[in-house]
């Protein structure tokens, strides 16, 4: 699904990564895990078309990334950024803005449901949700949208036990998902199938 | 009528004294926008005395080419000023705002000159200059508050833009947030302008225009024209400058190029 080759990054002229490949089969969960700094959000940008790598290629689902194919390629991926303190009122602004059909929006419900977010958290102002609320909403969103590549930056960070074992729960029940994640989190990485180490 | 007062030169130079109240003011507030504001006033003043010698020359030939290359110049040192002020990169806007400027002139040109007051000439100095040149100097400060908030506002939420590209993947309609405010911030004060003229404001054209002789009811239907022709010069000027720019402003995966502001 997922498919680098000699990837390398460099970043004020220091080598980030060097000659990184990979494969990442579908319905595969993978974390990405290196030290602070050390290219893990970089690697995701690249495989979404946000950040040019240095040298190197990849493939997603067979196709190229490249200028012809980043369409088609972002139609098959949904991101979870690292920071989730997005300029929005609400996150009913935030849904309008990603344009979710009816499906989506049940399964939105669904996902903010079992997420234990509340009908009063979605009418709140965005700014006054915690970061873990935050950060539960976007989840919700990204799923909703039913791609089948989940790029998830941190997915855990501003999460309490509960509420990751809340999120690995929703996950498990999400079927054909290939996810390739950044995390610190022991509970998260124990939880993927396969760590690529930076 | 009773003959136009003409004010002497002693006279102008009183008049400018006044401007120490606005600079007593910026320097009470310290804000950094004499040394500017100065230049400006100079740049008026010399402009202003230089056209008035071109333009006796040029209403005398009323040559198409001549007063043609008069409204390009206007167009261009216009697009130049509006990068500097909101201080873009000129590699990526010259080109996309001068061809804003120069449609959206020839579209209230050809419209308003042409079609609706007839001229049977329409590159007549008279009034190819003069309404091409208030067109252009409105749509310059709309253009530049217009500009600068889509600019600023795309670059500040960058972040927020990236989110929806990949998780909607519809570059056009994320888009349509950012136009949408520029475009009103851009035009705002313009229509509020237009709400109050006659009442709060009385229009420089007309007033020019009633000073020189011409009856008020001929003023005022000029007036309405120029407004009518200043407020779709200055939309279109906007709305052209911004869809033109965004071909060049996005790389080829739709990532918001680094380079866009000038360093």
């Amino acid at each position: 699904m997922i498919k680098c080759e000699n990837l390398s990054l460099l970043f004020k002229e220091q080598n980030v990564y060097d000659d990184l490949s990979f494969h990442i089969e579908l319905g595969e969960s993978v974390c990405v895990k290196a030290a602070s700094g050390k290219g893990k959000s970089s690697l995701l940008k690249m495989i979404m078309g946000l950040l040019q790598p240095s040298s190197g290629r990849i493939f997603i689902k067979g196709l190229e990334l490249c200028p012809q194919h980043i369409n088609t390629i972002r139609n098959l991926i949904s991101w979870l950024p690292q920071n989730v303190y997005l300029p929005v009122n609400s996150s009913q602004e935030l849904i309008d803005l990603l344009m979710l059909n009816a499906d989506n929006v049940s399964l939105y419900n669904n996902c903010l449901q079992q997420l234990e977010i509340t009908e009063e958290h979605k009418l709140k102002d965005f700014s006054e949700l915690s970061g873990g609320e935050k950060q539960r909403i976007l989840l919700a969103a990204c799923i909703s949208m039913q791609k089948p590549i989940l790029l998830l930056d941190e997915p855990v960070s501003a999460l309490d036990d509960h509420s990751i074992d809340l999120l690995l729960a929703l996950l498990d029940n999400l079927k054909d998902k290939t996810i390739l994640s950044t995390s610190h989190n022991q509970k998260w990485i124990s939880h993927c199938d396969r760590i690529l180490d930076l | 009528m009773k003959e136009i007062i003409d004010i002497s030169i002693g006279n102008l130079l009183w008049a400018s004294l006044i401007l120490f109240l606005p600079i007593a003011g910026f320097i009470y507030f310290r804000v950094r926008i004499i040394k500017e504001t100065i230049i400006a006033m100079i740049r008026m003043i010399i402009q202003l005395s230089l056209i008035a010698i071109y333009l006796e020359y040029i209403f005398e030939w009323n040559n198409a080419w001549v007063n043609s290359a008069w409204v390009f110049v206007m167009v261009l040192v216009g697009t130049i000023t509006a990068i500097r002020r909101v201080g873009l990169a000129y590699k990526h806007f010259l080109i996309p705002l001068f061809l804003a400027g120069f449609t959206s002139i020839l579209i209230i040109d050809v419209f308003f000159l042409g079609y609706i007051i007839h001229l049977d000439y329409v590159f007549d100095a008279r009034y190819f200059i003069p309404i091409s040149g208030m067109v252009l100097g409105n749509a310059l400060n709309h253009n530049i508050v217009g500009l600068s908030t889509y600019f600023n506002h795309l670059n500040k939420e960058k972040e927020l833009y990236y989110f929806l590209l990949i998780n909607n993947n519809r570059k056009k309609e994320i888009l349509q947030r950012f136009i949408g405010s520029a475009i009103k911030s851009g035009l705002n004060p313009m229509i509020a302008t237009m709400s109050v003229i006659g009442l709060i404001s009385l229009p420089g054209m007309m007033t020019g225009q009633i000073l020189g002789g011409s009856s008020p009811l001929i003023a005022i239907k000029y007036q309405i024209l120029i407004m009518i022709a200043i407020f779709v010069g200055c939309s279109l000027n906007l709305m052209i400058s911004i869809l033109l720019s965004n071909r060049f402003i996005f790389d080829a995966f739709g990532r918001i190029k680094g380079d866009i502001f000038r360093k």
